[in-house]
C-alpha cells in the first residue's frame, strides 16, 4: 500500500515538474495575441494569400 | 445543356437551386424515393434509373455516399460526366478505381465535390499554391449536414483512416490523435481526432512528394464513446454551422512558413456550393471543348479533384458567394524578448528543403 502511494507521489511530481518546465520555457504554445481569424473577401481570393 | 442532380436531400435541393439561379435553363433534380417539392426553375423527377439521368450532360450525385460509385460507374461507362458528392474513404476509393473505365468513355468524374473532402481540399490546393515548398498539410472537419452526413460522421470515428507519413500512405488509428482546432467564429475551438476521412487520399493524390498529410474530425466525448454502436437517437434534420479547417506548412524564400485558411456555413449548402461550382466549370469547358473534342487544362478525362484541379481560383471565387472563407493571421509576443513575432509552428515539424 505504501509502494502504491510512493509511486502515485512520484508520478505527480514528474508532471508537475513537466508542467512548470513547459509552463515556462515553452513558447509556441501561446494562443495569439494579436490577429486571428479575418474574412476574406471573394476579391481577395483571386491571389494567393500571403503575410 | 442539361444538368441533372441525382439525390434530392439538403445538398441535392441546394446544388438545383444554386445552380438554377446562376443561369443553367435545363436543371433536373431527381429523387430516388422521396416525393419532391417543386423548386422554382427546375424539373424533378423520381425513381433510378431515370430518363432525365441518361439524357444529361452533367450529373452530380448527391445521394447517400454508399449508392455513388455504382451510379457513377453506370453513367461513366455511357460516356456521361458526373460530379460526386461522396464523402465515405471507401466509396471515394471505389470512385477513384473508375479512372481507367471514365477514360476510356472520355467522360470526366469529379470526386471530392463536397465540403469534406471538396472545400477542405480547395484550400489546401490555394495554400500550397502559394509556397515553393509544401512539407505539411493538415486538414479538420467540424459538423454535420444533413441525416445522412451525421451518419457518415458516426461511422468515420468507428473506422480506421489514412494519413499520409514519410510521403506514404498508412493507416491512421481512429480517435487516436487529439488536437484542439481554433475554427473561426462562431465554430471557436474544438477537440478533433483521427477518423476516417478522404482528404489525406485525396491530397496525397495531388501531392505525392508531400511528407506529412493528416486530417482530423472534430468529436464530442460522447461522439467518441459511441462511436461502435449504433446512433442512439435519429440524426437532426440539419446541423448547426460546420467549418473547415486547412493547415499548410513548407518553404517560401527559403523561410519556413504556416499559413491557414477556414470556411464557414453549414455543411449542406458547403457542398452543394462546391458541386455546383464543379458543375459550373465542368459546364463551360464541355461548351468549349465542343470545337476541340477533348479537354483542355485544367480537365482531363478520367478522375478529377478539388485537390488536383490545377486553376482554383474561379472555383474559390464561384464558392465563397454562399461560404464564408477566412485566413489567419496570428502573431505573439515573444516571451524572452517582449517583441511580437509571427508564430513559426513549422519550425517543430523537422522542415527538409
Amino acid at each position: 500500500m505504501f509502494t502504491m502511494f510512493r509511486r502515485a507521489v512520484f508520478g505527480a511530481a514528474i508532471a508537475a515538474t513537466t508542467a512548470a518546465i513547459l509552463r515556462i520555457f515553452g513558447g509556441d504554445g501561446a494562443p495569439p495575441q494579436r490577429g486571428g481569424w479575418r474574412e476574406v473577401d471573394p476579391d481577395d481570393v483571386q491571389r494567393p494569400t500571403s503575410d | 445543356m442539361r444538368i441533372a442532380i441525382v439525390g434530392a436531400g439538403l445538398v441535392g435541393q441546394r446544388t438545383a437551386r444554386m445552380l438554377a439561379s446562376s443561369g443553367f435553363d435545363d436543371v433536373v433534380l431527381i429523387s430516388q424515393s422521396r416525393p419532391i417539392e417543386p423548386l422554382e426553375g427546375v424539373l424533378v423527377g423520381q425513381g433510378w434509373p431515370h430518363p432525365a439521368a441518361r439524357d444529361a450532360d452533367i450529373v452530380v450525385l448527391a445521394t447517400e455516399s454508399s449508392r455513388q460509385p455504382s451510379m457513377a460507374a453506370r453513367l461513366v461507362k455511357a460516356g456521361t460526366h458526373v460530379v460526386s458528392t461522396a464523402d465515405n474513404l471507401t466509396d471515394v476509393e471505389r470512385l477513384l478505381a473508375l479512372h481507367e473505365t471514365a477514360a476510356a468513355a472520355n467522360a470526366i468524374l469529379v470526386v471530392g465535390a463536397c465540403y469534406s473532402p471538396g472545400l477542405s481540399s480547395l484550400l489546401a490546393a490555394h495554400l500550397a499554391s502559394s509556397m515553393d515548398h509544401v512539407d505539411t498539410i493538415s486538414t479538420a472537419q467540424f459538423g454535420t449536414g444533413g441525416p445522412a452526413c451525421a451518419r457518415q460522421h458516426h461511422r468515420a470515428l468507428a473506422s480506421e483512416g489514412t494519413e499520409v507519413h514519410q510521403a506514404q500512405l498508412r493507416t491512421a488509428r481512429r480517435g487516436s490523435g487529439r488536437e484542439l482546432v481554433w475554427f473561426p467564429n462562431p465554430v471557436g475551438p474544438a477537440d478533433c481526432y483521427r477518423a476516417g476521412l478522404a482528404d489525406p487520399l485525396l491530397l496525397h493524390r495531388a501531392f505525392p512528394t508531400v511528407r506529412r498529410i493528416e486530417s482530423r474530425q472534430a468529436a464530442t466525448r460522447r461522439d467518441r464513446l459511441t462511436a461502435r454502436l449504433p446512433m442512439l437517437r435519429p440524426p437532426h434534420e440539419e446541423g448547426l454551422t460546420g467549418a473547415v479547417w486547412v493547415e499548410v506548412r513548407g518553404l517560401v524564400d527559403g523561410q519556413i512558413e504556416h499559413r491557414a485558411m477556414a470556411a464557414t456555413a453549414p455543411h449542406a449548402t458547403g457542398a452543394a456550393a462546391m458541386a455546383a461550382a464543379f458543375s459550373h466549370e465542368l459546364a463551360a469547358e464541355l461548351r468549349a471543348s465542343v470545337v476541340d473534342d477533348a479537354p483542355s487544362e485544367p480537365w482531363s478525362v478520367g478522375v478529377n479533384s478539388a485537390a488536383d484541379y490545377g486553376t482554383i481560383v474561379p472555383l474559390m471565387g464561384l464558392m465563397s458567394q454562399k461560404v464564408r472563407l477566412w485566413t489567419y493571421d496570428g502573431s505573439q509576443i515573444d516571451p524572452t524578448s517582449g517583441q511580437e513575432r509571427k508564430i513559426h509552428a513549422a519550425r517543430k515539424w523537422g522542415l527538409t528543403t
